[in-house]
């Protein structure tokens, strides 16, 4: 079961107070329970998220009840690409990080290509900010030969002995890149098998 | 203002190719079918959507079919 809840969260102390309490409430209350709070919180985490207001005495207080109710809630804040802040006072004079996406689920997994994007201001004093995973497709992965190899002993032999089997048609430089082709698979399983995974170790 | 924040709504939507859209305080009283249709230009949409203080600090949930399927909501006050 997927939860999506929209959040506009009150400007006053007290109120954004007991309407985190809530929403902590509401999640305790589903057990195994995955999606997103979204949105106004009206809260800053930092005190950087916050610009042109005078600092207040409760400032402090309010940051940390914020963080206290992310880390309380075991929520992710996804990065955020864009803009640092998602509000801004009409005449100018302050702006403020107010929205953002707060992910609840275990498979932390399912989130590592997520970002949130703020978008530009356009028709509202906030601007709309999108959640979205951010893959990008590098193309084909490149052939690393390792040095290592050489000093391998049965190395140059494998090479040889595999070398000797590609049956391949064409003319001498096509015959030539097409054995190099076959030799780069080769030369990846033949890694596997005498290194293993280097990465798992 | 409804009206330009209504184009607007509908190019992110449309360029993102959002799955769900989250507004608040849509100021209005009159959300219908048709109108989160024509935000999408799908029919394949459900919303939910608060009517509070004759507009003011309502919010509008919207989602396309094709991914959420809708079980129950509960709305806060």
């Amino acid at each position: 079961m997927c939860f999506v809840v929209n959040v506009y969260a009150a400007c006053n102390y007290t109120d954004k107070v007991l309407f985190r309490e809530a929403l902590t409430s509401f999640k305790r209350s589903y057990q195994n329970m995955v999606g997103c709070f979204c949105d106004d919180f009206n809260a800053v985490r930092k005190e950087d998220e916050r610009k042109g207001l005078r600092g207040s005495p409760s400032q402090k207080k309010e940051i940390s009840g914020f963080n206290c109710f992310i880390d309380t809630n075991c929520l992710i804040d996804i990065p955020c690409v864009g803009k640092k802040y998602t509000w801004f006072k009409s005449n100018g004079t302050a702006k403020s990080r107010l929205d953002r996406f707060l992910i609840f689920e275990e498979r932390l997994q399912r989130w590592s290509s997520y970002k949130q994007y703020v978008q530009p201001r356009i028709v509202s004093d906030h601007c709309a900010i999108v959640a979205k995973s951010w893959v990008k497709d590098w193309g084909p992965k490149p052939f690393h030969f390792i040095d290592a190899w050489f000093v391998e002993p049965g190395f140059k032999e494998y090479v040889k002995e595999k070398w000797g089997t590609y049956n391949v048609q064409g003319n001498s430089i096509s015959n030539f890149k097409d054995k190099l082709k076959l030799l780069k698979g080769d030369l990846k399983d033949w890694n596997k098998n005498v290194f293993g995974c280097l990465q798992s170790n | 203002m409804w009206g330009t924040k209504e184009n607007y709504v509908k190019h992110i939507v449309a360029k993102e190719g959002a799955k769900f859209v989250c507004l608040q305080e849509t100021k209005t009283t009159s959300i219908s079918d048709h109108k989160c249709f024509s935000l999408w230009g799908d029919n394949n949409i459900g919303w939910v959507h608060n009517e509070r203080d004759n507009g003011a600090g309502s919010m509008l949930s919207m989602w396309h079919k094709e991914k959420f399927n809708y079980d129950s909501h509960v709305m806060g006050n």
